[in-house]
């Protein structure tokens, strides 16, 4: 579904993506764990379209992303959830999660898609009507997830999900993707600098070092693994 | 005169304000242009509804229909032109907004030369609608009264776009992140050039209305431009509730500063007011963020 080969990127001379090679299929979950500095996020911008890399394929069922615009990048049926949640801090609750469905693709999907994010999350069903900027870090969270589902995506993206979050909130929010990589409904890729509890969510997950990947596997043998434990779960 | 007259006559021309600062906005806030040629496109529409008018004897408000349709295609293709280069090279956003301001500035002295050569700088004046009409019990111009309801049925209508329709909102979504609006697939460039192509309409509709109760010349434009940067910081950029709050006050206390004091000073009288309500709310009378 997802198929990036040989993607480099440099911001000036510092060369941030190296030589990387991933692949997404339909349904299924995957995580890139890296340390700070990785080029995680990076490579999330590549994907939707917020950086033009300097080299490299990124192929989305069959359709060469790289050099389109962002904006049909989310035609194509990606959505992401940016490290800065670029949300609209002035509106209502609900007017963020409209904007969501703002693509042709997802216009008619919208009512549906509404209930849905409500159901997934219920305390922005309580939240509503309030302008986005005053709810808490975590509800801020649940809307940028809201607003992505509501692109009706076939691979979500999500860069650090949980990054600076109480833990019972993002315990929360973890529960409501968890629901959505069992549905199966769609494809996942995420960032997460908690990688036990990322490697609990996902099928398989790539080791990202320095703007190189240097391993990958399924999530289980990966959370086994001494070296991984060593390295990424900070044991 | 009553005070109660003065202040109705201030919140006639803070109405008039109130939409010249809203299609600023539009410009300043969606499409991150301050547009200094703004007030020259008013003058522009006002020259055009006064040639209308005494050439063809054509009311100045169905006038309208023509000039401001014209003012929307020339300000897309003006956006289009000259601001795509620009916003396309720009890397940031204050970038943008330095650069615009250097395009526009010179855009502001070839359209008033222009309007200087054709129609020499003479105050020009028409008599449309003069009579004074008893409204409350008060005795205005009727002319000035026809101007501020077409102002305030033009100020809900684009209110209501804005706040109600798909367009209007990611319009807003735009001026507030529009990285985020990319995430969610609006097309910037293209919501960008209709804004700025808005906010030239609405500037000839208020030039227009001016050119009915006021004489003007091609110089007017500075004094618009300045006014509407004024009322817009003031209430906010991409604020439009703002800019029709902070366009009555304006016109309010001009009123009464050229009633009471000296109609001269109403110009001082807006930089203080700009003043005060920076010192005292820095992000604009309902800035938060
Ligand atoms: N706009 C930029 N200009 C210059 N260097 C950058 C820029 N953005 C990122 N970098 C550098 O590129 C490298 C990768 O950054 P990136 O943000 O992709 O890392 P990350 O894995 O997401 O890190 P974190 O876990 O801290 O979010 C870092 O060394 C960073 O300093
Ligand atoms: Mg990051």
């Amino acid at each position: 579904m997802l198929e990036i080969d040989g993607l480099n990127h440099s911001y000036g001379r510092h060369r941030a993506l190296n030589d990387v090679a991933i692949r997404v299929r339909s349904g299924e979950a995957v995580a890139i764990l890296g340390a700070n500095g990785a080029g995680k996020t990076t490579l999330l911008n590549a994907i939707v379209g917020l950086i033009r890399p300097s080299a490299g394929s990124i192929r989305f069922r069959g359709v060469e992303l790289v050099g389109l615009p962002a904006r049909r990048i989310v035609g194509e049926g990606i959505a992401a959830v940016t490290e800065n949640r670029h949300l609209f801090g002035s509106m209502s609750v609900t007017e963020n999660l409209s904007l969501g469905a703002y693509s042709r693709r997802a216009r008619d999907a919208a009512p549906d898609g509404m209930a849905r994010v409500f159901e997934l999350f219920p305390r922005l069903a309580e939240r509503r009507g309030q302008a986005v900027r005053v709810l808490s870090g975590g509800e801020q969270q649940m809307v940028a997830v809201g607003r992505a589902l509501m692109t009706r995506p076939l691979l979500l993206l999500l860069d650090e999900p949980s990054l600076g979050l109480a833990p019972l909130i993002a315990g929360e929010l973890f529960a409501a993707l968890t629901r959505i990589v069992d549905e199966g409904a769609m494809s996942i890729l995420m960032v997460e600098q908690n990688a036990r509890r990322a490697l609990k969510m996902v099928n398989r997950a790539y080791l990202l070092s320095l703007g190189r990947i240097v391993g990958e596997g399924a999530a289980k043998a990966l959370a086994e693994d001494r070296a991984v434990a060593e390295s990424y779960l900070g044991l | 005169m009553p005070v109660i007259e003065v202040i109705f006559g201030g919140v006639i021309l803070g109405g008039l304000y109130a939409l010249v600062a809203m299609g600023f906005n539009l410009q300043y806030g969606v499409a991150r242009i301050v547009n200094l040629a703004y007030g020259e496109f008013l003058m522009t529409a006002a020259f055009a509804a006064f040639w209308m008018f005494t050439l063809f004897g054509v009311n100045p408000i169905l006038g309208m229909f023509l000039s401001v349709p014209a003012a929307f295609g020339a300000n897309w293709l003006i956006y289009r032109v000259l601001m795509t280069p620009l916003a396309r090279r720009a890397r940031t956003r204050d970038q943008l907004e330095g650069e615009t301001i250097l395009a526009t500035f010179g855009l502001l002295f070839v359209l008033r030369g222009a309007a200087t050569i054709a129609f020499t700088a003479n105050d020009r004046y028409y008599d449309y609608l003069g009579e004074p009409l008893r409204l409350l019990g008060f005795t205005f111009a009727a002319n000035r009264v026809l101007a501020f309801a077409t102002a305030g049925v033009i100020a809900t209508a684009v209110w209501v776009v804005l706040q109600f329709t798909r367009f209007g909102v990611a319009l807003r979504a735009l001026a507030i992140d529009p990285v985020g609006a990319q995430l969610v697939g609006v097309d910037v460039r293209r919501l960008s050039a209709l804004a700025f192509a808005c906010g030239g309409a609405l500037a000839a509709a208020a030039g227009t209305l001016v050119s009915t109760f006021l004489s003007f010349n091609p110089a007017i434009g500075i004094e618009f431009t300045m006014k509407a940067l004024v009322v817009v910081i003031m209430g906010g950029i991409g604020n439009m509730l703002g800019s029709l709050a902070a366009g009555l006050m304006l016109g309010v206390a001009e009123a009464l500063c050229s009633y009471y004091v000296d109609s001269g000073l109403t110009l001082a009288v807006a930089y203080a007011l700009f003043l005060i309500v920076l010192v005292v709310r820095p992000r604009g009378l309902f800035g938060t963020a």
